[in-house]
């Protein structure tokens, strides 16, 4: 391999023809990479969809659960799916962001829909179900993102 | 000398091209890194087609550039190096492919007018 001051020589006389080389060169790799990053990056949108499963199913058994069983329910599957993820070998760009947003809107509206029913609808299941499909909806919308790509 | 030293400030895009990118290998690995938010090692070895050794050199050179972040830590007992490309590694991947494609769409230097014979417009040799 050559040292870089051996390889910046080479640039300094670069022809038109090598440097299209080159850039084929660089645009097959790009195309590599980005078929494997997009086939082991499949998992990204699992993730989101079963974090809107569980949002679904911890919100409907929270409104006779209560808030404590609620809390204990999402300590463990966030433990559980972060090793999940972690065990992952690559996400696609974007992911790190796109995941906050979903997230970022998911909390907000779970703080209104179980402030609300807490407060107001307790044992209900005629407000904890819808709310719980409304809540959980920028989660699905965030794996339909990532299956799209 | 440093590469920096060594562009100059001149206008021509061979002055944007960057040796450390340049290397067949590194391009590579930054191609696979410019695709992923982050990526383990053992995928970015897997992908390029390079030995354990080889990537880890290479690594080593894109991170003392400041193209690449290495983090490692444990999945459970096992060892785990992610790496990711930086702001200034993705800048630099951009400027590199920009610079090669300006070179690569500029006339050859050695490109030759052949002189007319009896009057005929110069022509281009190819």
């Amino acid at each position: 391999m050559p040292e870089p001051d051996a390889i910046h020589d080479g640039l300094d006389a670069i022809e038109p023809a090598a440097a299209a080389v080159a850039l084929v060169y660089a645009e097959n790799a790009q195309a590599i990479a980005g078929k494997a990053v997009r086939a082991e990056s499949r998992w990204t949108g699992r993730f989101l969809a079963a974090f809107g499963i569980a949002s679904i199913v911890f919100l409907a058994l929270a409104s006779v659960g209560g808030v404590v069983a609620y809390v204990a329910s999402w300590l463990a599957y966030g433990v559980i799916s972060q090793w999940f993820a972690r065990r992952e070998r690559v996400s696609w760009r974007g992911f790190d962001r796109l995941c906050g947003r979903s997230f970022a809107a998911w909390f907000v509206l779970q703080g209104v829909g179980c402030g609300v029913g807490f407060n107001f609808f307790a044992g209900e299941a005629a407000y904890w179900v819808p709310m719980a499909v409304v809540v959980s909806a920028p989660l699905f919308a965030g794996a339909w993102r990532t299956a799209r790509r | 000398m440093s590469v920096s030293d060594r562009s100059g400030d001149g206008s021509h895009p061979r002055h944007r091209l960057d040796p450390v990118i340049h290397s067949p290998v590194r391009l590579s690995i930054i191609a696979c890194l410019a695709a992923a938010e982050k990526a383990e090692f053992g995928f970015v070895r897997d992908t390029v087609e390079v030995s354990d050794s080889v990537l880890s050199k290479q690594v080593s050179t894109l991170e003392a550039a400041g193209y690449v972040k290495v983090k490692k830590g444990y999945v459970g007992k096992f060892p785990r190096t992610w790496l990711s490309l930086t702001a200034a590694g993705r800048r630099a991947f951009d400027v590199h492919l920009h610079a090669l494609a300006a070179i690569a769409s500029a006339p050859s230097s050695t490109d030759a007018r052949i002189e007319p014979v009896s009057g005929a417009s110069p022509v281009k040799r190819r």
